[in-house]
């Protein structure tokens, strides 16, 4: 599942954006793909245009009516940053947050928080997204940074190609082919006081049309101070090990077979109930990640308008913490055929299966039922994409799909694209998209440390202390949305554009949460029935029931502005806002806190300059908006202004040198808190790191 | 919600109507990008190469691609181009083949006889050009490849040599270096690394 519209380089984009949607989608979908403008482009420039096959054809069609944007290479390069959730702050409409020095909080278009579920990440077209626990986990999304490709996110829905809980965005990071990442590349990176990192990666040819690449990495993250100074013991130790093959046959066919190990320890300050204290227990805690997958992907071109495309993939992760005692093992198949029937019907439709068992064990805070589990999900999707006039299109799609959790979900898209000319282009869509439940939220019990609360407080008026637990709901409905989205891109010239995304999302059925009844414990006796237990309990509890209680909507818009001034100076300069109006039907926690967990406003500001053939520099402004919090129960979080600063210097061919410091205008702020507040949220320190690239 | 679903259903209306009147409204034929890219990129590298005399102090390059050639629509955008001061004129690849009257003879992976019949035609100064597979290999000149949704390019800079023409290093650079019948060799693997990790 490779996609999106922005398969061609940073610089193409910039050159070519007046045609962007010719040369980067199916002829269908734009008027033609002027010979003139390809013939201005150099030779290099041409070699990375993509001429589309199955998977991307599918996907930058519905792109052409998405709100859209890529990370290329070289902003990833440019970025000096060495991790794929830094990365990602650059893009328009996404919120990065870090807890501490190895957990993140990541979201598309807001429901920001460590355990965000309403998206989805693909990693070379690996589901990233675990039922098991809910969402992504960011511990584990990580390869050789300078083998990416690029980063395509689409913000919106997605889910009428991707299926469910691409609710509001699809990240997808796409790394290179083996035969692009040809040579021995060693780097090193250090940091000052928090990261190392040590990387290889050789590529070679086995063959005529055979490439291969085997890479490595090892980074090491020193723990933060917290606010008082003091080992915050969240130091990370990461191990990863892989290679991917590549394979063309007879110009046709492509087979890729790729494989990885990954080993990684990310401690942290663990906050949970002590039992025989009735108290908050804060412990250093050694936790230990593995995760391993093989993945092999096909496509072949029947003809010219019939390519078809397999995918199988293995994937075991095995997670030893303090929060999850996880084993999970997912296979996941998936068939697509595009075929273009006619001059104006571009059809793409697939089917895919997957399988994914877990056991999760119980620890400290967290209870399954059952332990064990087998989802099952089994899905189909056709679209096709309809050239009405020479600069109009419409794109209509749908995916059915047959989950464990919430059986039928069907998730259609209706796109509207209009080249409206002189370089300008517009679109409209409307999409549903589901969250289906996962475990937490069904089947398990956690409680929530940070719920624990003292007898005769504001909270508490009960003289025993009361603690909280989040209960799972077997009837548990999927969250549903429809989204109305508007867009428009203008590029005047090949040196400035303008892209505007508007968003309306409608949202029903979202998750919340309902006190329901106060326990005696032990004893399990119910308050209400018999109000005597208070007399022998040694502690209250109260189940916090998962319901589908609050509903609302949010609305925003995002903006990204380039800008070209020389040939040696580029700009961007990109901003988001949402705002959240939910409410919710019953009585809980965190139901209608989006809006105060999130901040409204995100913008980013980058300018790139090449001073000479050997050195580069770059700025980067990030600006965070202030997070409210929510009282007792939730710190909220000040507004930050962050600068990042790179220089690199090539020296010789074989030989790069790179500087970056990052928050050098705002050290030690917080970013983001989890939830479940389990963990602390750590102080982001200032950080200086020299990195050397070495190449043959 | 209500303001949006109103401002929706206009668009909702109008795509309905779009999708009824494409019924009665055929759009031209479009070329494939495909064939567009690489025509671009034929064009592009010619600047790349020297003709020996008299081809190379002619005012016209003479570009030879087969009338049925899914191809020649795309190759027509050349014509009348100019490359340095030349300007290239687009010929009929005459069936069977004769590529006398050629500069440039070329020929598309669907029509792989014509491929064959041009390695063994190629006399002096006739650059040889293709998608067909292993047309380098098989003593072709430029063969042109998709990968990964890319075009990229082999060369055989054996077969140019012998044609008496000359590739200008920095084309060779860009592109796979294959020899007639052989793997690729040791420079296409040094030449890759050019292109590796940094940009």
């Amino acid at each position: 599942m490779r996609f999106l519209w922005g398969a061609i380089s940073a610089h193409m984009l910039r050159t070519l954006v007046g045609t962007v949607c010719c040369v980067t989608s199916a002829q269908a979908l734009c008027s033609s793909m002027a010979f003139d403008d390809l013939a201005d482009l150099s030779l290099e420039e041409l070699m990375s245009i993509d001429i589309s096959t199955v998977d991307e054809k599918a996907h930058n069609a519905l792109s052409q009516a998405s709100a859209g944007y890529t990370i290329t290479r070289q902003a990833i390069q440019r970025s000096g940053r060495r991790s794929i959730p830094e990365i990602l702050r650059m893009a328009p409409g996404v919120h990065v947050g870090r807890v501490d020095n190895n957990k993140w909080a990541v979201s598309l278009r807001g429901f920001n928080g460590r355990f965000s579920n309403k998206y989805l990440v693909l990693l070379d077209g690996r589901s990233m997204y675990s039922r098991s626990l809910p969402g992504i986990n960011w511990q584990q999304i990580d390869t050789i940074i300078e083998d990416i490709d690029r980063i395509d996110i689409i913000r919106g829905p997605g889910a009428s190609l991707w299926g469910s809980n691409a609710v509001n965005g699809v990240i997808n990071i796409v790394t290179r082919s083996a035969r692009e990442t040809q040579g021995l590349l060693l780097a090193l990176s250090s940091g000052s006081s928090t990261d190392s990192e040590t990387l290889f990666r050789y590529g070679t040819t086995l063959g005529n049309s055979t490439h291969l690449r085997v890479y490595g990495k090892h980074v090491e993250l020193d723990a933060f101070e917290d606010v008082n100074g003091r080992s915050a013991h969240d130091e990370n130790r990461r191990t990863l090990i892989g290679f991917r093959s590549d394979r063309q046959t007879n110009d046709k066919s492509s087979l890729t077979i790729s494989a990885e190990y990954s080993q990684s320890h990310p401690d942290e300050l663990f906050a949970s109930v002590n039992f025989d204290e009735l108290a908050l227990q804060v412990m250093p805690t050694t936790n230990r990640i593995t995760t391993h997958h093989v993945l092999t992907h096909w496509t072949t071109r029947l003809t010219e308008k019939n390519q078809i495309g397999l995918q199988l993939y293995y994937d075991r992760e095995e997670r030893d913490t303090a929060l999850q005692v996880l084993e999970r093992e997912t296979i996941d198949f998936d068939f697509k055929q595009h075929l273009t029937l006619g001059n104006r019907h571009s059809w793409v439709w697939g089917f895919g299966y997957r399988v994914s068992h877990d056991e999760l064990s119980n620890t400290n805070l967290l209870t399954a039922y059952p332990n064990n589990l087998s989802v099952k999900v089994a899905q189909a999707f056709v679209q096709d994409e309809i050239q009405v006039t020479s600069n109009i299109s419409v794109l209509l799609g749908a995916k059915i799909e047959d989950n464990s959790f919430s059986n039928i979900e069907v998730q259609p898209s209706l796109k509207l694209s209009v080249d409206t000319g002189q370089a300008h282009h517009s679109w409209a869509s409307v999409s549903k998209a589901v969250r289906t439940p996962t475990r937490v939220g069904t089947q398990v019990r956690i409680d929530i440390p940070s719920l624990l609360l003292e007898p005769g407080t504001a909270l508490n008026a009960f003289p025993l202390p009361l603690l909280a637990e989040l209960a799972g709901n077997d009837s548990l409905e999927s969250e549903q949305l429809l989204a109305y989205e508007l867009g428009h891109k203008w590029q005047p010239s090949s040196t400035f554009y303008i892209d505007l995304a508007l968003f309306y999302n409608d949202y029903k059925k979202l998750n919340g949460t309902e006190f329901s009844g106060l326990l005696c414990q032990p004893g399990n006796t119910l308050f209400a029935d018999d109000p005597s237990c208070l007399g022998t309990a040694r502690f209250l509890e109260t189940p916090l029931m998962f319901n589908n209680s609050v509903s609302g909507n949010t609305s925003g818009g995002e903006l990204v502005l380039y800008r070209q001034f020389t040939d040696h100076l580029e700009s961007e300069f990109n901003a988001s806002y949402i705002s959240y109006d939910l409410e919710s039907t019953s009585i809980g926690f965190l139901n209608e806190l989006a809006d105060v967990r999130n901040p409204k406003l995100l913008a980013n500001l980058k300018l790139s300059y090449q001073a000479s053939e050997r050195w580069n520099l770059d700025l980067w402004f990030r600006h965070v908006g202030k997070i409210e919090g929510f009282g007792p129960l939730g710190n909220g979080f000040a507004s930050y202004t962050a600068l990042d600063l790179r220089a690199a210097l090539q020296f010789n061919k074989f030989l790069q040198f790179e500087f970056a410091a990052a928050n050098l205008t705002d050290a030690d702020h917080l970013e983001e808190s989890s939830e479940l507040g389990e963990v602390e949220s750590q102080p982001i320190p200032r950080t200086l790191r020299a990195t050397i690239k070495i190449l043959f | 919600m209500a303001p949006f679903s109103r401002q929706c259903a206009p668009s909702l209306a109008l795509a309905a109507a779009l999708m009824l009147v494409q019924l009665a409204n055929p759009v031209a034929a479009e070329i494939k990008n495909e064939h567009k890219v690489k025509a671009a990129i034929v064009y592009k590298l010619l600047r790349y190469i020297s003709w020996p005399d008299p081809a190379s102090s002619s005012d016209t390059i003479r570009l030879c691609v087969d009338s049925n050639d899914p191809y020649y629509t795309a190759f027509s955008d050349l014509d009348g181009r100019h490359v340095r001061d030349q300007k290239i004129v687009l010929k009929v690849l005459p069936e069977p083949v004769v590529v006398d009257a050629c500069h440039i003879a070329f020929t598309s992976a669907e029509r792989d006889r014509t491929a064959n019949s041009l390695i063994a035609q190629a006399g002096k100064g006739v650059l040889t050009v293709s998608d067909s597979s292993q047309f380098a290999e098989h003593g072709g000149m430029i063969n042109l490849l998709v990968e990964n949704n890319r075009v990229r390019f082999k060369i055989n800079p054996q077969a140019a040599y012998k044609s008496d023409l000359r590739i200008n290093s920095s084309l060779l650079r860009l592109a796979e270096v294959v020899e007639t019948d052989s793997k690729p060799s040791k420079t296409a693997i040094n030449l890759h690394v050019d292109s590796g990790a940094f940009e």
